[in-house]
């Protein structure tokens, strides 16, 4: 096996494990719009990567696999730069509320539960929601496919608000106040949250905003090109704790799966992408469950604390 | 005047004649000497080697400088769930501590393994280590005994990363020598290691020898080392770069391949692209 060391993890590891398991998350990144940060930071924290070495190091690939998924889905036009440019704006902006609300949160005490309840119940949600409306669009035969489920409550409210705007790519009208509002609240729960936002993102487009859902997967790449920049940035600022030779070996195999995740994804019909990304989202759910219901091997653990 | 002159030349004699005799004695040769961590760096093995005095017995402990600060958290069960409920600094921690012996650690009286730091127990870490908790108000000291169960916890994880370790009858004498290897894991810490040996005889300490061995990084490793603390902001920048530009690159690649597969499509998807930005 071809060993390498990685200077900042400071520690060998295997180059093929590693840009198998880039190209494993890039597939899904290319597949579904998320970064993969939700998979890949507990399979290198096993692999024995220092927990802030794997969380940093897996932004800086996520820079790489969204942007070799973007051009991929920008080829079939299923990227809305226009739309996606308002909901990073929003998102950055949340983002920086965010980080310093988490401040506030954990200078109240016992953050961490409030949070980790917060996020299962909000996967739980997600998740089932989504996998009851999609497997309801597959048996619905015979129905002409648009690829967006029909009109909610909330998009006829956000409608409603002012500066329409019409987004040739996603085919939608809609309030600019209202995708700012949007960006606004993914930022803010990925700083609450830390992830990087393709999780919710993802829903907000398909059942907010009613984009087809491979023009929202297409954007919501797009979008999180720009949230792992700053993400990377910051952790290499305040923790140093980037191992680039890591996210070299990574970035290698996540932009390769992303592009076959993009072209995997244009042959999926959309309910049955929407169907399986809710079965991913449960999945994380689970396994968030069990890592806080059922006793840790070892208590005391190094390199923990917030 | 000539007097003093031969007086002088004798002294100077004596003494390296004599100081040549001592370092004989307790002569110390520890090899590599230099350790050079790379890219390629999977770990090292030490060898340690010397003359043993009157059939004694051989101790030897290889450890770094007790200068490491790290940070530990505690789990406990909030309601339903396990959450962090307690984190603590621990300073003044050695990341290495071995102990290689020609006869078992129990030889020793209680008194001489505290004394010279060679005990099942790493005791020696214990006595010098201390925990502070975080809290609301600061850092807290915690005291002897609820430091313990986090400096015990971190020995179990330096034992499993082969970082602490008892190796007893490892260390082999022959003719008035003896020799000994050591297998350094590759996260080893990266500074100046000391390696003392006792030799015993008796329940005394006869004689104890002492050398040096550097770990450092080289090359690329020590450069990006360098960077990523020093200059976070350009680092940063650095990663990113190289991120954006393989990211396109690979994809630029796959269309070019696509391309010469299906040439006649090679057209429209450019036009695409160049649309779509």
């Amino acid at each position: 096996m071809m060993d390498i060391f990685l200077p900042i993890a400071r520690m060998p590891i295997s180059i093929f494990a590693i840009l198998g398991m880039g190209g494993m998350v890039g597939l899904l990144s290319g597949l579904f719009g998320v970064g993969g940060g939700f998979l890949l930071t507990p399979l290198l924290m096993w692999m024995g990567i220092p927990p802030a070495v794997a969380v940093a190091s897996d932004t800086n690939q996520i820079v790489a696999a969204s942007v070799s998924g973007t051009i991929a889905h920008s080829r079939n036009k299923n990227v809305d730069f226009k739309l996606g440019f308002i909901i990073l704006v929003g998102s950055l902006i949340g983002g920086s509320f965010g980080t310093a609300l988490v401040k506030i949160l954990q200078s109240l005490g016992n953050f961490e539960f409030v949070l980790k309840s917060t996020y299962v119940v909000m996967l739980l949600g997600v998740g089932v929601f989504m996998f009851i409306e999609s497997i309801n669009s597959l048996r619905k035969k015979g129905q002409k496919d648009l690829g967006t489920p029909k009109e909610s409550g909330a998009m006829r409210l956000m409608n409603k608000l002012p500066i329409k705007m019409h987004f040739e790519v996603s085919g939608i009208d809609c309030s600019v106040i209202s995708l700012f509002l949007l960006g606004l609240l993914i930022g803010i729960l990925a700083a609450l949250m830390g992830v990087g936002g393709g999780f919710i993102m993802l829903p907000v487009m398909i059942y907010l905003l009613g984009m087809p859902t491979i023009k929202a997967v297409g954007t919501s790449v797009f979008v999180i090109i720009f949230t792992a920049i700053n993400v990377t940035m910051a952790q290499s600022t305040l923790n140093h704790t980037v191992d680039v030779v890591l996210a070299i070996v990574l970035l290698i195999g996540s932009s390769i799966g992303a592009q076959f995740g993009a072209k995997l994804g244009k042959k999926l019909p959309a309910e049955q992408l929407r169907v399986i990304f809710s079965v991913i989202v449960l999945a994380v759910m689970i396994k968030m469950l069990l890592s806080l219901v059922v006793a840790p091997s070892a208590l005391i653990s190094i390199g923990g604390g917030h | 005047m000539k007097r003093l002159g031969v007086v002088l030349l004798g002294l100077v004699f004596f003494f390296s004649l004599a100081h040549q005799g001592m370092a004989a004695e307790n002569k110390l040769t520890v090899s590599p000497e230099k350790i050079e961590v790379g890219l390629g760096f999977k770990g090292s093995i030490l060898n340690i080697s010397g003359s043993v005095p009157d059939n004694a017995g051989v101790y030897i402990k290889v450890s770094s400088p007790n200068d490491s600060i790290l940070n530990l958290s505690k789990k406990g069960k909030v309601s339903l769930f396990w959450m962090n409920v307690e984190n603590t600094s621990v300073a003044k921690v050695p990341k290495l501590y071995q102990v290689l012996s020609s006869r078992p650690v129990s030889d020793l009286s209680e008194d001489l393994q505290n004394e010279l730091g060679i005990d099942k127990n790493f005791s020696a870490v214990y006595q010098a280590v201390k925990v502070s908790k975080h809290s609301e108000s600061g850092s807290v000291n915690l005291d002897e005994s609820q430091s313990k169960e986090f400096i015990s916890s971190l020995v179990t994880i330096f034992k499993k990363a082969g970082l602490y370790g008892l190796n007893e009858s490892t260390v082999q004498v022959k003719d008035g020598n003896f020799k000994a290897s050591l297998q350094l894991p590759a996260n080893i810490p990266q500074e100046k290691c000391n390696v003392t040996v006792y030799f015993i005889k008796g329940g005394k300490v006869i004689g104890t020898s002492n050398e040096s061995f550097n770990v450092e990084t080289v090359g690329i490793v020590k450069w990006l080392n360098d960077q990523a603390i020093y200059d976070g902001p350009s680092y940063g920048f650095m990663s990113v770069m190289i991120a954006l530009i393989v990211g396109a690159a690979i994809a630029y690649l796959f269309i070019f391949l696509e391309s010469r597969k299906n040439p006649d499509i090679t057209k429209e998807m450019l036009m695409n692209t160049k649309g779509g930005h």
